[in-house]
């Protein structure tokens, strides 16, 4: 057996794989237009999340690298054990305060062709795997590796068409969807929980192991790459805090070292599960950052902070420091 | 000096040079979601529809990214057990381990994808996400959890 995980899968799939032929491809039928990925209205929003086109958001990722940061996220402490309460107060308690300071949010003045700006900082692992010098199989890189990049994107306000990712011949579904949103979908979610909390289930129903684990990674995501409207975080929040398995953990660290207080919930995998956390500041109960950290090992897996968000004019454009959003 | 339009076989040519820089990287992706078998026949299905569309495809800036969409709609309507997806026979001359198979199986798409991609094809989350339209960081994301799960199904930690 090979040591290397790397080796082994490309092995396997180099075992499998079928090399497509030109002849292959003339002998298949005309593909009619009816084969391209159709605009999906709200109740056929039922794809991968993170296998969807995302067009503007794959926009500029501007990413430098700055490993000196690695320690501050080896030094952060988790609290909590695998096992999970259906609800915990604490959890429901914060978010509802962290939903209510969302819902006293100005809404902004946003125009179509502006766009939402989010600037993140994020510790990523490194894909360089160990080498292996032992006798024992050890086929698997460690993932203990962490590196800072920095993201920054621009998502439009209203019109999501025009990209690369547009359909050729195909009505271009402008506002986005649920997992590639624009800020003109987001004013258009429920803002009571329940309803909201459906919705998202609707969309992530059949992926990924737990439908639970998925609702609240989704609405991590929403609340992280975006800038929503402040009833519809709200909402987000408390759609949240119905979700079973949330705890609260009261000392957590975002990306860049900011201490904070999150609410987190439990995944599978192996070493306990992997705890995903939205992390709050204790000063003004905002989102600051998220985190994924091995239950058992409390070893971090990767961080995000928000630096920025805000709406601007055009792709591009940064906005000063310090500019803050709604969300 | 006007150039004369593009004949027929000049299109011929430029789609065959296409498929085969594109027609890997997509046959990889595709079967990373849905196996050996459907992968194949999402990738087939996907350049068939690139050639029957050929021109007017060509305003696409990420074309093997666009094709990796519609390879994914035409897979949807396939349900191929999962136990089957890279199924390798009963004997065959490999070294992998042979649990490997079914643990990745066993992975989400979007592990399943970020693992192959990254690991077995050390592709960069940048590669990843230009042809899956996703952020870096969520490929990352899904490549933590995708590895995480690998070893505990196969039961080999970091320590062995």
């Amino acid at each position: 057996m090979k040591t290397e995980l790397t080796e082994q899968i490309h092995e396997l799939m180099e075992y499998g794989l079928r090399p497509v032929t030109m002849s292959d491809i003339r002998s298949l039928a005309p593909v009619t237009a009816t084969g391209l990925p159709r605009p999906a209205t709200r109740s056929q929003q039922l794809g991968d999340r993170w296998l969807r086109p995302r067009r503007a958001i794959v926009a500029a990722v501007a990413a430098t690298t700055a490993l000196a940061s690695i320690a501050i996220l080896f030094g952060v402490t988790y609290e909590g054990g695998a096992s999970q309460p259906v609800i915990d107060k604490g959890a429901v308690q914060l978010l509802a305060k962290v939903a209510n300071v969302a819902a006293r949010q100005p809404a902004p003045r946003v125009r179509d062709g502006q766009y939402m700006y989010v600037e993140t900082r994020a510790a990523v692992t490194a894909r360089r795997p160990v080498p292996w010098t032992g006798t024992q199989a050890h086929p698997f890189p460690r993932h203990s590796h962490l590196k800072m990049i920095t993201e920054r994107i621009w998502v439009p306000v209203a019109n999501s068409c025009g990209s690369a990712w547009t359909p050729v011949g195909e009505k271009c579904r402008r506002i986005g969807w649920l997992n590639d949103p624009t800020y003109r979908l987001l004013q258009t979610l429920p803002t009571n929980p329940h309803a909201l909390l459906a919705t998202i289930e609707r969309v992530e129903r059949g992926h990924g192991p737990s439908l639970a684990q998925e609702a609240f990674v989704t609405i991590g995501d929403l609340l992280r790459n975006t800038i929503a409207p402040p009833k519809v975080a709200a909402a987000l929040y408390r759609a949240a805090a119905l979700i079973p398995g949330i705890t609260l953990v009261r000392h957590a660290k975002d990306a860049i070292g900011r201490s904070g207080i999150a609410v987190a919930r439990l995944g599978p995998g192996a070493d306990g599960g992997v705890r995903e956390e939205l992390i709050f500041s204790r000063s003004t109960l905002r989102l600051i950052g998220e985190g994924s950290v091995i239950a058992r090992t409390g070893e971090v897996t990767g961080a995000t902070a928000i630096i920025r968000r805000a709406f601007v004019d055009h792709r591009g454009q940064v906005p000063p420091a310090g500019q803050r959003s709604s969300a | 000096m006007t150039l004369p339009p593009p004949t027929a076989n000049d299109h011929e040519a430029a789609f065959e040079r296409f498929v085969e820089e594109a027609g890997p990287r997509l046959s990889r992706a595709l079967a990373a979601l849905y196996g050996f078998e459907d992968g194949r026949d999402a990738t087939a299905e996907a350049l068939a529809y690139a050639w029957e569309n050929w021109q007017q495809l060509q305003q696409i800036t990420n074309l093997t990214g666009y094709l990796f969409r519609v390879g994914q709609s035409r897979s949807r309507r396939r349900s191929q057990p999962a136990a089957e997806l890279f199924d390798i026979g009963e004997q065959g001359d490999y070294s992998f381990e042979p649990g490997l198979p079914k643990a990745l199986a066993a992975l989400t798409q979007r592990q399943r994808l970020a693992v192959v991609l990254v690991h077995g094809y050390s592709y960069t989350l940048r590669e990843v996400a230009e042809l899956t339209g996703i952020r870096p960081t969520t490929v990352q994301n899904h490549l933590s959890r995708g590895l995480s799960r690998l070893r505990s199904l196969l039961g080999v930690n970091d320590e062995d």
